[in-house]
């Protein structure tokens, strides 16, 4: 609080102000990019607060590093010179402190021998694994959510939503095999593999969605699942065909009044 | 005199070494595979006496000597393995190898294994395991359920739907 209200009053102050702020940036422009560079294609904001602990622990690490070298480089060289170099060692001190690849075991630092035991995992490892676990729960809960909605829209079963999803899939994976022949048929060839295979039919769906999630993104998966709930309700009953329990033959009667000729 | 060594039979100088015979009882024959005391020949020339031999030196065995080219191999031990009592009560464990192999019998677990180790240390469901592995949703069921029971993968319920990771 003291640095807000202090800092800004002279040139100097100034300087040393938008110097932590670039410092700042650089790092959680990083932050951003590492996360990102985990979950893949998901969304950060969907992620929880991985990811906004991920940004904030980077920020506070490039605020920490401008208060410990910036100020005495520009108290060194004073001038737009030595805020300038004070942030660039900042920014690469907090990339190579950040970077390393064991933490510091903290919870054993009292006993003999911690230093010697397994490696730890620094902070920022534990963020970056909380983020990308956080946003594969996430893609997952999201698919079946929306294949959820889209069966209870279109009022049918798993398995009258499965041939009417698996069109506009296919030419969403078509689309975005991009052109090798070698990439579209293994592509169509893994699609075509799953839809025939004798998994549940939801079992099915979900991995036909996840392939088209992995390819074509959340547009693709939201497209397809509105087109085939459209179908779906269009070519096949509102409410499947309801059978007695045990009789396979509806059409030929009860059991007991069916013999060998019939 | 044959001092426990047979007396080769044949007059060809290629039999270098002669065949050992044991003394009395084999367990108490303390003296097998050793040199000779005395800087005796093993060998029973024809002539027998074979250090009169014109231009054959006896190997100089001293520490610190260089080995000579044409000297025969001394007998005894080959190997430079540590023995003792010091190495048997402080023997340090040197694994060179893997202790125990996973025990995977098919390919498809393998393939599912790499999906999990690949993506790190999170979870990821079925559904999720099968569109990255290129395998069908009931081969990737059961090569997961494989892989649960033999202690290579961890099933965790997450929301109603089990999900796998590491263990």
């Amino acid at each position: 609080m003291i640095a807000l209200t202090v800092l800004p009053q002279t040139a100097a102050g100034q300087q040393a102000m938008a110097g932590a702020a670039a410092v700042v940036a650089v790092r959680m422009a990083v932050a951003a990019a590492d996360a990102r560079a985990c979950t893949g294609r998901w969304p950060l904001h969907r992620c929880g607060g991985a990811a906004a602990g991920l940004l904030a622990h980077d920020a506070l690490a490039g605020l920490v590093a401008a208060a410990a070298v910036l100020l005495p480089m520009q108290r060194l060289l004073p001038g737009p010179l030595g805020t300038a170099l004070g942030a660039v060692l900042a920014v690469a001190g907090t990339g190579w402190w950040l970077g390393r690849r064991q933490g510091l075991p903290l919870a054993g630092l009292g006993r003999a021998g911690a230093l010697a035991r397994d490696p730890v995992p620094t902070v920022r490892d534990r963020l970056l694994t909380a983020v990308r676990q956080a946003a594969t729960r996430d893609a997952s809960r999201w698919i079946a959510a929306r294949l959820d909605g889209s069966r209870r829209r279109a009022s049918v079963t798993d398995d009258q939503l499965l041939p009417a999803v698996w069109a506009p899939a296919r030419i969403r994976l078509r689309t975005a095999a991009g052109l090798g022949r070698t990439e579209v048929a293994l592509i169509l060839q893994q699609a075509q593999g799953i839809v025939e295979d004798g998994a549940p039919a939801r079992e099915r769906l979900l991995t036909l969605l996840h392939l088209v999630l992995d390819r074509a993104g959340r547009r693709g998966v939201r497209s397809a699942l509105d087109q085939g709930g459209r179908v779906a309700s269009r070519h096949a009953p509102a409410v499947p065909v309801w059978t007695p329990p045990g009789d396979a033959f509806p059409t030929l009667g009860p059991p007991e009044h069916r013999t060998l000729r019939s | 005199m044959n001092r426990g060594f047979a007396v080769s039979q044949s007059p060809s100088p290629a039999v270098s070494r002669p065949l050992p015979v044991h003394r009395g009882v084999p367990e108490q024959d303390t003296r097998r595979g050793r040199p000779r005391r005395g800087g005796g020949a093993p060998t029973a020339t024809p002539d027998g006496d074979p250090a009169a031999r014109p231009g054959v030196a006896p190997p100089d065995r001293r520490r610190g000597s260089a080995p000579q080219p044409d000297a025969p191999r001394p007998p005894g031990r080959r190997s430079r393995r540590p023995r003792g009592r010091h190495v048997r009560e402080q023997r340090l464990v040197r694994v060179g190898a893997a202790l125990a192999a996973p025990d995977l019998e098919v390919v498809d677990d393998v393939l599912v294994l790499q999906v999990l180790r690949r993506h790190g240390t999170g979870d990821l469901d079925a559904a999720q395991v099968s569109a990255r592995s290129a395998l069908p949703p009931s081969v990737v069921a059961s090569a997961l359920d494989r892989l649960v029971r033999g202690g290579l993968a961890r099933d965790l319920l997450v929301d109603g739907r089990v999900r796998y990771g590491l263990p």
